[in-house]
């Protein structure tokens, strides 16, 4: 059976988790659960809180597979954007706030965020490495202080000192820029 | 574009990321739903977005098991052919099924189909749903079916403009008991598809479509599953011109 499911699209993984087939969530998880839990580590900081986040974005896709929409993007797609949702939910809730403070008092903070060093050994490291160069600097650090810092815009204004209309339009941006630049690439960047 | 849908539109890149606060976020939610470009502007960011995660990291041992644990402590068991609900807000995704009464009952109901198009009267006290249907309705390369059933007088509208995108007036529908609920259904060449469901007494429901949607039905059922074959007693049917 494992050959079958391996050899499996999402869409059709998908459809089988509708079905309650426990092999299709346990190849969802093969394919997937690295990258969940390496985003949820990453912001949050706390291997026990990444865990809980991780248990939690499978289980919603067991309990809600239709909420994933193959013809919308890539089901990792879906998957690390539900995971950034929670761990922000997470990080923004008193008491991880709490412990973020702590975290970053003893770490650079957000803007010591190193894209180079944690893509480096992905497949698409030098193209993703390529495009976030190719970015005007306001616009990289924008991005990342609001991805990977958890920050609303609002906030990643006043740390940085600009205008939150500044701030809001360079990610925009910066994120169309990223796109044109990685489909230039050859990189699929999921469903227009 | 309005003041209102440029600083929404320049909100969508922030949103993306989840970046913004509360008030903002349901504001762009509500917007999304109306505005196709925007919902697709959104999902291009958050692929992109998920290019810059896909650092995976070691997942620690017993992380599975714990998930696996949960599902046999919490997972519904399947009972033969039945599948979930789908709740219109996942309208995207179409199952399937087997139902080929429902594809004669379409071709046989293509006489009940009505074309109707009516101007959009610009009345700025209508929710945005309703503003989006009527400007469908109003577009000449929309696609237009009245929905009528045998057991009623009542009648639902659905209006598919020519990307694809699909609104469904069913406020005029009965509300159904408690436990009972309305599913639209979709017909594509020989396939009938599960659109989504509707609840005891929808309003103007928006979904979008690939593929050529020849008719579409609206049946009641019960709560809690969607069988592979709507209920055919008392359906509502309608052909697309």
């Amino acid at each position: 059976m494992r050959g079958d499911w391996s050899t499996m699209s999402d869409g059709a993984l998908a459809m089988s988790l509708a079905r309650y087939q426990q092999d299709a969530l346990a190849e969802a998880y093969r394919r997937h659960a690295g990258p969940v839990f390496g985003l949820a580590k990453r912001l949050l900081g706390v291997q026990a809180q990444a865990e809980e986040i991780v248990q939690e974005v499978f289980l919603r896709l067991w309990n809600n597979p239709e909420r994933f929409e193959p013809e919308r993007g890539s089901l990792r797609s879906y998957l690390l954007a539900q995971t950034h949702g929670r761990s922000i939910d997470m990080m923004r809730s008193d008491a991880s706030r709490r412990a973020r403070e702590e975290r970053d008092a003893h770490q650079a903070g957000p803007e010591s965020y190193d894209l180079d060093r944690e893509l480096w050994d992905l497949a698409v490291a030098g193209e993703v490495r390529t495009a976030l160069q190719a970015l005007e600097p306001g616009e990289r650090e924008a991005i990342e202080l609001a991805y990977f810092g958890g920050m609303t815009y609002r906030e990643v204004a006043s740390h940085l000192g600009e205008a939150e209309g500044t701030v809001k339009s360079r990610i925009r941006v910066g994120m169309k820029r990223l796109r044109g630049t990685l489909t230039a690439a050859g990189l699929e960047v999921g469903a227009s | 574009m309005s003041a209102e849908e440029h600083m929404l539109n320049e909100l969508l890149g922030a949103y993306a990321l989840d970046a913004v606060d509360d008030d903002e976020r349901r504001a762009v939610d509500e917007y999304l739903r109306v505005s196709p470009a925007a919902a697709a502007e959104v999902r291009q960011h958050r692929e992109v977005a998920s290019m810059l995660a896909w650092n995976a990291s070691p997942v620690p041992a017993g992380l599975w098991e714990r998930i696996a644990g949960s599902l046999e402590a919490d997972a519904p068991q399947p009972s033969g052919e039945l599948a979930r609900v789908l709740p219109i807000i996942s309208r995207r995704r179409r199952v399937a099924i087997t139902a080929a009464v429902w594809v004669a009952s379409a071709a046989a109901a293509a006489v009940l189909a009505v074309v109707a198009v009516r101007a959009f009267d610009g009345d700025t006290t209508r929710s945005p749903l309703a503003v989006a249907f009527d400007e469908a309705l109003a577009d000449r390369e929309s696609l237009t079916a009245t929905l009528v059933s045998e057991a009623t007088t009542a009648r639902a509208t659905v209006v598919v403009d020519a990307r694809g995108h699909g609104y469904l007036d069913a406020t005029a529908l009965p509300t159904l008991p408690t436990g009972e609920t309305y599913q639209l259904w979709g017909v594509i060449g020989d396939k009938v598809i599960s659109i989504g469901v509707l609840g005891r007494h929808p309003d103007i429901e928006p979904f979008a479509i690939d593929g050529n949607l020849t008719a579409v039905v609206i049946t009641h059922e019960l709560n809690g599953a969607v069988v592979s074959d709507g209920n055919p007693d008392g359906a509502y049917v309608g052909t697309l011109s």
